[in-house]
């Protein structure tokens, strides 16, 4: 008897919340407290609803994308598109920072992936108040999904929607151990840490709490089956996919899954090893990177 | 809805207690057994794969309570019926081995290679899709009746897919249920 209390007691405090943190650098990592994405700081210069409070009738007339980057990412996955788009006539970038994220590590553990959401369609809703009516939705990685969810359950008001880009999309993830997070994550594994070159520390999140990791599989899970149940796009509304052949982090079979299981979705696998290619900065890169970041970002340009 | 660890568990676990609080019943040791049947198989996160499975054990394994497995199971049977998931088709055969083969409720543990093929259609046929598998399994077998096994495991794949190499819906953790018919000749009385 004294033994089963004794194995009870210690199997109890090994299930017990713990509030454990990882080692944090607050002056290198933007998973500190110090160091925040930049759209925070300066609103202004990400989000068109912000740049444009009263927009002229000129600027109602041009095309309108909102980027949505990716899990653990920030603002800065978009800057070469929208730096890339600015020097093109007619389209306006929004760069929108999803919820929990470029924040600090508490924000992200917290965050649910409805928050991470949150922004896209509050910007959306205020670009579509303010009259503009061409507005374009582009994503990378868990964007996707996320854009997705908006797109399936009504969130937003799709008779404003133009075309849907999708970069990289992660429906299934390529380290599968994801699927274990609800079982392991915040018992045997509190936090799972990310290799960032110098240049990208500071962008993204170095940790990843098991609570996101949680969500984030809980969201590719719900679109998956929302996919293998069949999606419909808003009456002309296009979708544009750009795979990577071979990716570390969205395994190349959510490619699959979304031309299964959307109608009239124009899906290409492109060559390359890198996740959500069509950002280089502050990665190794080759050439051939480079020429296809700048094609696919003209066929997207084409496309709207 | 949120998946948590009881979502997926708690009918197995239900199960489990029922098996090992029931009676024990002897074992034909010197017959040829073959279990034939269907097996449910459900990756945590991801799919329901289901199929045909097949047990055989010669009379020499017996003692050891060793036998030798084959599953054909296939998405086209699970999640793929009647939706747009992906179909693949996996070929395992397995070392089986019995603790307790004189009982009723037989722990059981399994080391299972297979071959597993995934149709993704023509548009992505430069994409990866056909592996060798390699899975470990453990769990219990019950046979309470002479003629009915009924068998509940839990499996790890080794070998997964990652994105760059390897079968894009080979997930890790499985629950498997095994639902058997048994013949064994020379029949004899229980």
């Amino acid at each position: 008897m004294k033994w089963k209390i004794i194995i009870l007691l210690a199997v109890t405090a090994g299930c017990a919340k713990k509030d454990v943190m990882p080692p944090i650098d607050d002056l290198k990592d933007l998973d500190g407290t110090i160091i925040v994405d930049s759209s925070l700081v300066d609103p202004a210069s990400f989000l068109l609803s912000a740049a444009l409070p009263s927009p002229s009738a000129a600027d109602l007339q041009k095309q309108v994308i909102i980027t949505v980057h990716g899990f653990s990412a920030s603002n800065f996955e978009w800057q070469e598109f929208a730096g890339n788009m600015k020097d093109r006539a007619n389209v306006l970038v929004s760069r929108v920072l999803m919820g929990g994220h470029g924040r600090d590590y508490r924000a992200f553990r917290t965050a649910s992936w409805h928050d991470w959401q949150a922004p896209v369609i509050e910007e959306y809703e205020k670009l579509a108040a303010k009259g503009f009516t061409k507005i374009s939705l582009i994503g990378a990685s868990t964007g996707c999904p996320v854009i997705l969810d908006m797109l399936s359950t009504g969130k937003i008001n799709t008779a404003l929607l133009n075309k849907i880009f999708f970069v990289d999309p992660i429906i299934i993830p390529a380290d599968k151990n994801l699927s274990l997070a609800p079982l392991v994550g915040g018992s045997v594994i509190d936090y799972t840490e990310t290799e960032l070159s110098d240049a990208e520390n500071g962008y993204w999140y170095k940790y990843r709490p098991a609570e996101a990791l949680k969500e984030l599989n809980e969201l590719t899970i719900s679109i998956r089956k929302k996919l293998e149940d069949g999606l419909t796009l808003p009456p002309g509304v296009g979708l544009y996919v750009y795979k990577s052949e071979s990716d570390q982090s969205a395994d190349p079979v959510s490619a699959v899954l979304i031309q299964k299981g959307i109608e009239g979705a124009n899906v290409e696998l492109v060559r390359s090893q890198l996740h959500v290619f069509t950002r280089l900065k502050g990665r190794s890169y080759t050439p051939a990177d480079t020429e296809l970041q700048q094609t696919v970002f003209n066929k997207i340009y084409s496309a709207l | 809805m949120r998946y948590g660890a009881s979502s997926l568990f708690k009918p197995f676990i239900l199960i489990l207690f029922f098996l090992v609080f029931t009676g024990v019943k002897a074992a034909d040791s010197s017959a040829t057994r073959l279990n034939v049947g269907l097996a449910f198989r459900k990756y945590t996160g991801f799919y329901w794969v289901n199929g045909i499975t097949a047990e055989y054990g010669a009379p020499a394994w017996n003692r050891k309570g060793v036998t030798l497995g084959l599953n054909f199971i296939s998405s086209g049977a699970g999640s793929a019926l009647a939706s747009h998931a992906i179909v693949f088709y996996h070929a395992e055969g397995s070392f089986i081995k019995e603790f307790r083969t004189n009982k009723k409720v037989r722990p059981r543990a399994l080391l299972s290679f297979g071959y597993i093929y995934a149709d993704y259609g023509r548009r992505f046929e430069q994409l990866p899709h056909s592996a060798l598998t390699c899975a470990f399994e453990t769990g219990v077998s019950y046979q309470p009746v002479r003629n009915l096994n009924l068998a509940v495991t839990f499996g790890y794949n080794f070998i997964k897919g990652n994105g760059a190499s390897g079968v894009g819906v080979i997930y890790p953790l499985f629950a498997q249920i095994k639902v058997m018919y048994c013949f064994q000749w020379p029949a004899t009385r229980t």
